[in-house]
């Protein structure tokens, strides 16, 4: 990918220009992006073509993108949107059948422990709708702050939080659910 | 507004491990990256495409003003010198005069033509990448975000159909993409459907061919392997 040039908007180098630091933003951001498709429930066999897709929606919507605010939160707005989009086309979701192990962590290996945790996250969030899942990821594991939270999903700041509180009973009786082994 | 109530100390655990994720594996970023060099550079040909065919558009509307302008004016003045006969054409200096230099000698490319017709068979694949004399596509810059949206929503159509097994319905929104967006962005995605949804239809050797042609297309692409894997024929 070529430098940044200043050049006129509609010039060809221009868009070659765009091009790279679109593709950097989307290189910088990859493994931040294929978590939060995980999280919002895309399967491993669909990330990479769930990631093309945000690519593709994020290059053309680069010239909206304001620099000076994070783009997690605006990668995040995308990916909701095209998660979204394909579960409408599918019609269905499935809550994700991860081995979640029953009972308590295992011992005291920190790593296998880290590894249990979020595999039992993971399979909790499947089972929060997407809508509430979205803000349930974006402020309690991404801590993004409700106003962004709204802005990047188009939504009205009360809708937000009331999403967030449904959204937290459902993910605690889901961890609850999955310890015992009910689902 | 009533603030949320702070998480329960041992949900704020669990959530704090999921904040320190793991990364992807190496190979899925590879292929990913070099998707997304792909994805730019169709794009890439298809702007300069579009750049050469608004230029070329200007040139030809000029001239077209043109003639018709010295045709009225030399059609005015028969009104008052019925004896002088108008020309009905540009004299070819002033065609030279208005094309940039080397452009009369330019092979102009059809652009007002209609696109070539798809073969309604669903092996042939889309257009080559680059080709003198290809039809063009015809959104403009104006509306090609409105393009990109309409093409990812075919695509993931194709895609949907694909993964529940509805390969017909595949295949139709493959077809679909194919003539809309003959040069879109996308094509090494939809070929590579498309030799999946031919194999879901048992329909082999054409999935071969498929794969064939999907080889000479994009030889390094990373879609590829996967495709000579699906698509060799039993020993």
């Amino acid at each position: 990918m070529t430098d940044a040039v200043d050049l006129a908007p509609s010039s060809p180098a221009a868009v070659v220009t765009e091009d790279g630091s679109c593709f950097h933003a989307f290189q910088s951001e990859f493994d931040y992006l294929c978590r939060t498709l995980r999280r919002l429930g895309v399967r491993s066999e669909d990330i990479e073509d769930d990631a093309q897709d945000v690519f593709l929606v994020l290059r053309r919507k680069w010239r909206d993108y304001d620099p000076s605010r994070p783009l997690r939160p605006y990668l995040f707005g995308i990916a909701f949107r095209v998660v979204a989009s394909r579960r409408r086309r599918q019609r269905r979701e499935l809550p994700l059948t991860l081995e979640v192990p029953q009972g308590e962590s295992p011992g005291p290996d920190q790593a296998l422990e880290s590894e249990h945790a979020r595999k039992l996250v993971l399979s909790a969030l499947s089972h929060v709708p997407l809508p509430r899942r979205a803000v349930l990821v974006m402020h309690d594991i991404d801590e993004v702050p409700m106003r962004d939270i709204a802005q990047a999903l188009s939504l009205p700041l009360f809708t937000g939080y009331s999403r967030l509180r449904k959204a937290r009973r459902e993910f605690e009786a889901a961890v609850k659910a999955l310890r015992k082994g009910e689902f | 507004m009533r603030q949320p109530s702070p998480l329960p100390a041992e949900l704020e655990g669990l959530l704090a491990k999921e904040r320190n994720f793991p990364s992807e594996s190496a190979e899925l970023r590879a292929r990913a990256m070099t998707r997304a060099r792909a994805a730019l550079r169709n794009a890439q040909g298809a702007s300069v495409v579009n750049f050469r065919q608004r230029r070329v558009m200007l040139l030809v509307a000029a001239a077209l003003v043109m003639g018709f302008a010295t045709v009225a004016i030399a059609g005015f003045r028969g009104l008052f010198r019925p004896s002088v006969q108008a020309p009905n054409v540009l004299p070819s200096e002033n065609r030279a005069k208005m094309a940039p230099a080397g452009a009369v000698d330019a092979p102009v490319p059809p652009v007002l033509a209609e696109e070539p017709t798809a073969k309604t068979s669903s092996e042939t694949l889309g257009t080559p990448e680059r080709r003198e004399n290809v039809t063009v596509p015809s959104r403009s810059s104006a509306n090609a975000g409105d393009g990109d949206a309409l093409e990812l929503g075919l695509l993931q159509r194709a895609r949907a159909a694909v993964a529940s097994g509805a390969f017909s319905n595949a295949l139709d929104a493959i077809g679909e993409h194919q003539r809309r967006f003959p040069r879109g962005r996308l094509q090494e995605e939809r070929e590579a459907l498309r030799v999946k949804a031919l194999l879901g239809l048992g329909r082999n050797d054409e999935a071969r061919r498929a794969g064939e042609r999907f080889r000479e297309r994009f030889p390094r692409s990373v879609l590829l392997p996967r495709i000579e894997e699906t698509t060799r024929p039993n020993p």
